[in-house]
């Protein structure tokens, strides 16, 4: 028995635990946060002040800070809006938050239809491609032409990821069933502290 | 015409409109999990204001979410409006942090992408 409800939730875990391990195990990483299941917008209140606490005793400058907050506010609300549901209706989903002396790793995951693979692809794929120039002209596009959706998204947030991160997208899919995968991105931030 | 006070909350802004005062300011931190729903009655309050003489709106956010830079957005289309109905027209003074690309951009951008004109502010920390 693997004590999970279901095998969508046993796949995330083990994606969770494996991430969790591979930073775990890097002897100059430290992770400061990290969080398995649902997300309430008051844990991301609460997540994404702790994180801003962390970086402003270790020293970060504003502007780090900044872009990590950016990122985990985008990621966490993109989770709650998009992230799919098991079978048991439950919206699994995991961050995990790092940092070492030169970078913040920040890994979020959610599951997505397999229907929905193949956007979600093509649209990071996009981002990844574009240098800083090409991605500022896709922001202002999607600006100019913004509709917020009824879920209150607006086709912004991977954008602004990248653009916080300034580095590319990581991102990988696990097919769970023939439903669901579990989506997991890893954002980098270079890390630059105060003199 | 009625005050439009909302106080803030930890992911959304403090917004005052007060014609009396000719007061109106939106500050603080915009994260609302949907933007449009939370800017929906300031958005319904701009439509029913017509102001005599000329209106400054001031902005002093920190940090502004993806959707909430769209919902601002269409805030401002609606205070370009506004400006259409008095012939002193509206201005717009953008506060941004000394140091802080990001949110001096986002009020680029929206110079960019409105008729208003607009004033930048340094706060000095």
């Amino acid at each position: 028995m693997s004590g999970f409800p279901n095998r969508v939730l046993e796949v995330c875990n083990s994606r969770y635990q494996e991430i969790f391990g591979r930073y775990n195990s890097t002897s100059s990483k430290k992770i400061l946060i990290s969080h398995f299941g649902e997300f309430s917008q008051e844990l991301v209140n609460s997540l994404t002040n702790k994180v801003e606490e962390m970086m402003l005793d270790a020293n970060d400058k504003k502007g780090t800070i900044k872009r990590v907050f950016s990122i985990l506010v985008e990621g966490l609300q993109n989770i709650r809006l998009h992230g799919e549901k098991d079978e048991d209706g439950n919206q699994a989903s995991f961050l995990i938050v790092a940092q070492d002396d030169d970078e913040y790793l920040i890994s979020l995951a959610n599951l997505v239809l397999n229907t929905d693979l193949k956007t979600v692809d093509e649209r990071i794929t996009k981002i990844n491609d574009y240098d800083d120039r090409e991605l500022k002209e896709l922001y202002m596009e999607v600006l100019t032409n913004g509709i917020i959706s009824n879920k209150g998204g607006a086709g912004l947030g991977f954008i602004t990821m990248a653009m916080k991160s300034k580095n590319k997208l990581g991102y990988t899919f696990e097919e769970i069933n023939d439903t669901l995968s579990c989506f997991t991105m890893e954002v980098k931030i270079n890390r630059s502290k105060k003199e | 015409m009625k005050s439009l006070i909302i106080e803030s909350e930890k992911n959304t802004p403090y917004i005052y409109c007060n014609p009396g005062e000719s007061k109106f300011l939106i500050s603080g931190k915009s994260f609302p999990e949907n933007s449009r729903k939370f800017f929906q009655p300031l958005l319904a309050w701009l439509d029913g204001f017509v102001p005599e003489s000329e209106v400054c709106f001031d902005f002093n956010l920190d940090y502004i979410s993806s959707s909430s830079v769209i919902a601002i957005l269409e805030v401002l289309k609606k205070i370009e409006t506004v400006g259409s109905k008095n012939d002193g027209g509206v201005h717009v003074r953008w506060y941004y942090d000394q140091g802080d690309d990001d949110i001096l951009k986002i009020g680029l951008d929206y110079e960019r992408l409105t008729t208003i004109s607009f004033e930048f502010q340094e706060n000095l920390n």
